[in-house]
């Protein structure tokens, strides 16, 4: 007799439905993505499992980084003054600008932070700006010829003229020209407008703008930056749970980097959530965080709560 | 007695031998057998999150947190799953939570995926298996997290129903049911969508 759940026929058409994505390969786990990872795990690991022998030592020395960790500079936007090569040097789609050159178009760049090339051909050009600024000489183009620098959520496009874009650290993109004229397009559906020589434009990003620098950021390995701009995100949201959506992702790039911050940060979204959706994980991060930190007693009390308010919870198997 | 039953006995008695020694020095912190539980499951664990969250960076994340609590929990393991179901069981619950994180991004009007979404195949597959790949993906979205997971661990990684309920810590009929369920559910939807179910 069959079994009641046994639907052979339905078993086969299901079987042919997805045989495209079983036979699909997937993303490889290469050896250099396991080595990531293995060290992000180990050193978590070794935190949490040597934290007594070494409490002393990690306080002197987070004491001697704290006094000797060095300052970013701060750019002055529109007055970059680095040599820039003479004559153009070939770049691709996907190569990344970390100095001053001049590009196959002949557009001279100087980079202060991270910049992508999109398009680079005698024809045209296309950046995209992942994080601090770039500035631009642009000679004069011709009809057809096009020069445009994106971030996440403006387009800058020019005629001839120098002009800076960048990153600031609230998310916003800044745009200050020094000679021409440029247009700027904010990519969450406002009119462009003209920047003339001497002036500047900011446009503001939008929770979604924020959220995109943000992960740009985590890409790029900028976790500070990351959670700044979550934060930012969570600052502008007016809605409670994309809010809370937001200072997860920051709160979980701080129980990666910074245990202390992230025990307060879990321990605050605890109790905004509290029923709410991110109650379960944030209490459970808070505990997470307590143990990474050291702080056994709390953490052991922590994970006493959590068990008693979470019975069931797949966070502790 | 056949001159080979004894052989197929250490064959099959062996292996659940060599996990609970292995486990035991897990359990007493041995950071060799860490670093070989990694080296042996990593690769499989980052394969079967790929299955569920929306991005291969996200998919290392799971790992990363799938075997720090492992490290974490490995005393709690009570040795009556292989090791492997085990961490295939905490993979999932971790996959799952963070699919659901997503969703709920997207409910609200925040409908990005994260950095690195998992790619199509290249220029070398068809475009017409892309289009239909891509289709199949979005119907198998649409079941619930539960249907969609038991589908998953036995039409994508071939996992028996006995160690999907090991997995999901449900009854094996439990599994069952849902298997069935979510396979009418896919047709239905499929048909829906105008997906022709002949084609081989």
């Amino acid at each position: 007799m069959a079994a009641p759940f046994d639907d052979e026929g339905a078993r086969r058409e299901v079987d042919r439905l997805l045989a495209p994505l079983r036979e699909a390969p997937g993303p490889e786990w290469t050896p250099a993505r396991a080595a990531r990872v293995r060290e992000a795990v180990f050193a978590r690991r070794r935190r949490s499992t040597s934290w007594r022998a070494w409490a002393f030592a990690a306080a002197a020395a987070a004491a001697v980084a704290w006094t000797l960790w060095p300052v970013a500079p701060v750019d002055d936007a529109g007055d970059v003054a680095a040599p820039v090569a003479a004559s153009p040097t070939p770049v691709s789609p996907g190569d990344r600008l970390t100095a001053a050159r001049m590009l196959p178009s002949g557009a001279e760049v100087e980079v202060a932070g991270a910049v992508r090339v999109a398009e680079a051909t005698a024809a045209g050009t296309r950046l995209v700006l992942e994080g601090g600024a770039v500035t631009s000489r642009v000679p004069k183009l011709r009809p057809g010829e096009h020069y445009v620098v994106e971030t996440p959520h403006a387009r800058v496009s020019v005629r001839g003229t120098r002009f800076t874009v960048e990153l600031l650290a609230s998310g916003a993109t800044k745009v200050h020209v020094t000679e021409g004229v440029v247009e700027v397009t904010p990519r969450d559906g406002r009119a462009a407008e003209t920047v003339r020589a001497g002036g500047s434009l900011v446009v503001g990003p939008t929770p979604r703008a924020s959220a995109e620098a943000a992960r740009a950021a985590e890409a790029r390995g900028d976790w500070a930056g990351a959670v700044r701009l979550w934060r930012a995100v969570a600052e502008r949201s007016d809605d409670a749970l994309e809010r809370q959506n937001a200072l997860v992702a920051a709160g979980r790039l701080l129980s990666h980097h910074d245990v202390a911050a992230a025990v307060d940060h879990w321990r605050a979204l605890a109790a905004e959530a509290r029923g709410g959706v991110h109650h379960e994980e944030a209490a459970f991060r808070a505990v997470e965080a307590l143990r990474d930190a050291g702080r056994v007693a709390e953490a052991a009390e922590a994970e006493r709560r959590f068990r008693e308010a979470f019975p069931r919870s797949a966070y502790a198997p | 007695m056949n001159a080979q039953a004894l052989p197929m006995t250490d064959v099959e008695t062996a292996p659940a031998d060599a996990e609970a020694a292995f486990v035991g020095r897990l359990m007493a912190g041995e950071d060799a057998a860490f670093q070989e539980l990694y080296r042996r499951h990593a690769g499989d664990v980052f394969r079967l999150a790929c299955r569920f969250v929306y991005s291969e960076t996200e998919a290392e994340e799971v790992v990363q947190e799938v075997f720090i609590a492992a490290f974490r929990y490995v005393g709690q393991f009570r040795g009556q799953s292989r090791l492997k179901t085990w961490l295939y069981r905490i993979t999932v619950n971790r996959a799952l939570k963070r699919r659901r994180w997503w969703r709920r991004r997207r409910e609200v009007g925040a409908d990005l995926l994260p950095e690195g979404a998992l790619p199509l195949p290249g220029p070398d597959v068809r475009i017409a298996d892309r289009q239909r790949l891509g289709i199949v993906r979005g119907l198998l979205d649409g079941l619930d997290a539960r249907k969609r997971a038991v589908l998953v661990l036995h039409e994508l990684e071939g996992l028996d129903t006995k160690e999907i309920a090991d997995i999901l810590e449900c009854p094996r009929s439990t599994v069952l049911t849902r298997l069935s369920r979510a396979r009418h559910e896919l047709i239905d939807r499929a048909r829906a969508a105008g997906v022709a179910l002949e084609e081989g």
